[in-house]
């Protein structure tokens, strides 16, 4: 993956202007394309792609200003679509790409070689890293078919393994050449904590009612299982509330309107709700964990999954490491997200690993409800339809209010009432005082 | 707290010093007259006279000796070299004479002295005048280490250092004598142990381990990544020798992933000898290989764009921690 950044074509350059982009998202790149025009303070001119793939983002809308350095666009390699972590590369600045131009046209060193160059000269990172992506070629894969067996996996990944009785075997390593490090072993503990699957035991049927068998569809049984499963092992306790949505509203309309105008996406309420959730999971971290038998697992990212119902069923597409994006970010990813869940097009790195969920049933006019938890996570939020009702306001007069509800279902292995009620209170703060989401 | 730079610190820890014991003499080329190559001994022959602010000539190999009978007989003195790509013309009386006659003598002569001067690359100064000689120098028992990044720490370095009964290297920055930094009053004694890292940003996700002239560019890079969610905790060591090995240990245990930024020569280099004591120590707490970044293994190129290709710098430090971290 190659983050482009606005390059410095002249010396005494230190913004440019991009006049026109002459890619677009989802176009194929190839190295020496025209990317983009750049007008800098001496001219305009081309700028052309290092690297190739598709270019997956861009950040930066025609005629914006943008300080050399900072990034305007990200490329993605064709093959790289499901991230194998060893092949992504991040660039800084056009010399820094050219230098890596340079290495790639390095014919990779026969041993012999790379033998001799180790005995004379200090090159050991060097080779290591023209070793490492040659062993990465192969990508990640169960980490147990390296040749001779030997299962790669960085010492602490080893340790905190060993004292979770995990099999390193049955783990997949997502370091260079499918070495398992400490964040592989975590997930497959959390995995492992949803413990063995209950088969779906179906209640007997009253034998009244005539019916139709509508046969499960592979979707149907796995939302069976899991939800039997949740619901049946996770302790679940709801806390329930009821928020000042007004100022929200107010700030989406205000923004809609810019957005209008300039032709780009709207926000919707789940896309403030979102980002609230990740804000408030920040500042309460606890929910952003799972239950292990060996204890919690608290995740340092934010992986948030929401919930996107289909005619069989629904899934939850994860906007993955949350926690740095920003409202439009998050609001133009959920939105490509659904549109590709209800598409069927989601790979299975786009739907698991989520680590919270918000499900959002507003659009239905719900009120409020309770959700199940999606296992192996803490908690699900989730949110009702905003209505007008009468409230007492500021001077105890009543008012009409525009009120959300929400009901944060949480597992009491892992949450406390306190702990949910204080994250509950964070989102109240971000909900009723919308721009500290901005900011 | 008031601002001064590195430089001034280190003329304020030397007029202290001197004011405090009138053993210590300061002796080196153009330190007397001209007020040092680089300012540092500005207005210290006027306040301490001849017999303690003494010019030499150009013989470091002389004039080093010199400093090394004089500290025999009991006086205590600093030794400039211009710059320690000089020092190499002394290397026989530094690393030879200096830290061995305390055993050779059966504990007779202890040899209270400190050498100091610019180390490290600069600008544009050639192959022959850019040598970062911390790892030669750290390499003979008897020798200690100072690599002060900051001017706080250059001054209370280098009083320790005036103070040891034993020979130590301050290890100071051509680069580095302009910056500017807090300090405490003249008024306060400031004293800072040697062996003693700093912490100078806290973070989970790796220790970027640097020192004297890499200090700014891992702060850098640290702030980059924090955009990125990456928290780096960036661990100035101030000494090489003797080496923060319990700071080092406990940092790299929280954050499991190390990159050490060194401004020397890789080979045989500082981040060497850490990634060895790490991977000693804490083998099951790394979950990635301990990376370095340092010099390119070449002579210093005297062309601008190549020196600054050959250098460490905060992308390449950036590069580094991304590889750790597995992205």
């Amino acid at each position: 993956m190659a983050q482009i950044i606005m390059p410095k074509l002249s010396d005494t350059m230190t913004e440019g202007v991009v006049v026109r982009w002459l890619k677009k998202a989802g176009d194929v790149v190839n190295m020496g394309d025209v990317l983009a025009e750049i007008e800098t303070d001496k001219a305009t001119m081309e700028m052309e792609a290092f690297d190739e793939g598709v270019l997956k983002e861009v950040y930066v809308q025609e005629g914006q200003k943008i300080a050399v350095g900072e990034p305007i666009a990200l490329i993605r390699g064709e093959e790289e679509e499901s991230a194998s972590p060893e092949t992504v590369e991040k660039i800084h600045a056009v010399p820094k790409r050219r230098i890596a131009q340079e290495k790639a046209r390095i014919p990779q060193p026969k041993l012999a070689e790379v033998q001799h160059a180790r005995d004379t000269a200090d090159v050991e990172e060097g080779y290591s890293r023209v070793h490492q992506k040659r062993a990465g070629t192969a990508g990640p894969g169960a980490a147990g078919d390296t040749a001779g067996g030997r299962v790669k996996a960085s010492p602490l990944a080893r340790k905190v393994a060993s004292k979770m009785n995990l099999d390193l075997s049955r783990i997949e390593g997502s370091g260079p050449g499918g070495r398992i490090i400490q964040e592989d072993v975590l997930a497959a503990a959390g995995q492992k904590a949803v413990v063995s699957t209950p088969s779906v035991v179906a209640l007997p049927v009253g034998s009244a009612a005539e019916a139709e068998l509508i046969p499960l569809t592979p979707m149907r049984r796995v939302i069976a299982q899991r939800m039997v499963e949740s619901k049946s092992q996770i302790p679940h306790f709801y806390l329930q509330v009821e928020l000042d949505a007004g100022p929200m509203l107010q700030l989406r309309s205000q923004a809609n309107k810019s957005l209008t105008i300039s032709g780009e996406g709207k926000l919707s309420i789940n896309d403030f709700v979102l980002k609230a959730c990740v804000e408030a999971l920040g500042r309460v971290p606890q929910v952003n964990s799972s239950f292990s038998e060996n204890g919690i697992l608290r995740y340092k990212r934010v992986h948030l999954g929401f919930a996107v119902s289909l005619e069989e069923g629904l899934i939850t597409p994860i906007i993955r490491n949350a926690e740095n994006k920003s409202l439009r970010q998050i609001s133009a990813e959920a939105k490509e997200l659904s549109e590709r869940a209800r598409g069927k097009k989601l790979k299975p790195n786009e739907y698991q690993g989520g680590t919270f969920t918000v499900s959002n049933l507003g659009g239905f006019d719900i009120d409020n409800f309770q959700a199940i938890i999606n296992p192996p996570q803490a908690a699900i939020l989730a949110v009702g339809s905003v209505i007008k009702k009468p409230v007492v306001g500021n001077q105890d007069q009543i008012v009409v209010g525009h009120r959300l509800g929400f009901t944060l279902c949480c597992d009491h292995r892992v949450l406390d009432g306190a702990t949910g009620a204080r994250f509950l209170q964070e989102l109240r703060k971000l909900i009723e005082n919308p721009t500290l989401m901005l900011i | 707290m008031r601002e001064i730079s590195y430089r001034q610190a280190l003329n304020e820890a030397m007029e202290e010093e001197m004011m405090r014991d009138p053993d210590v003499f300061l002796i080196g080329e153009e330190v007397a007259e001209y007020n040092g190559a680089y300012k540092v001994s500005q207005g210290l022959l006027e306040k301490f006279g001849p017999k303690r602010v003494l010019d030499t000539p150009i013989s470091e190999a002389g004039f080093a000796g010199l400093g090394i009978g004089a500290a025999m007989v009991g006086l205590r003195p600093i030794v400039e070299f211009m710059t320690f790509s000089f020092s190499l013309v002394a290397f026989d009386q530094v690393v030879n004479n200096a830290p061995n006659m305390l055993t050779m003598s059966g504990g007779q002569f202890n040899i209270p002295i400190v050498f100091r001067g610019p180390n490290g690359p600069a600008h544009q100064l050639g192959a022959t005048h850019s040598h970062a000689t911390e790892p030669l120098y750290s390499n003979f028992p008897g020798l200690k280490v100072a690599v002060p990044a900051t001017p706080r720490d250059a001054k209370g370095l280098l009083k320790t250092a005036i103070r040891d009964d034993n020979p130590v290297l301050v290890l100071e920055s051509e680069l580095l004598y302009n910056i500017a930094g807090p300090i405490e009053d003249k008024e306060v004694e400031l004293l800072i142990p040697l062996g003693k890292a700093e912490l100078k940003r806290e973070g989970v996700d790796v220790t970027i381990i640097c020192y004297a002239q890499t200090v700014r560019m891992a702060l850098a890079a640290a702030e980059y990544l924090a955009k990125q969610g990456i928290q780096a905790e960036v661990l100035d060591l101030r000494s090489i020798k003797p080496l923060d090995r319990e700071t080092i240990i406990s940092s790299v245990s929280k954050t499991h992933r190390c990159v050490i930024a060194e401004q020397n020569k890789p080979f045989c280099g500082i981040g060497a000898e850490i990634a060895f004591q790490v991977q000693r120590e804490i083998f099951d707490e790394l979950d990635a290989p301990v990376l370095r970044v340092a010099q390119e293994e070449v002579p210093m190129p005297y062309n601008e764009r190549l020196e600054a290709a050959v250098l460490p710098s905060q992308e390449k430090i950036i590069e580094a921690v991304y590889q750790v971290c597995y992205l």
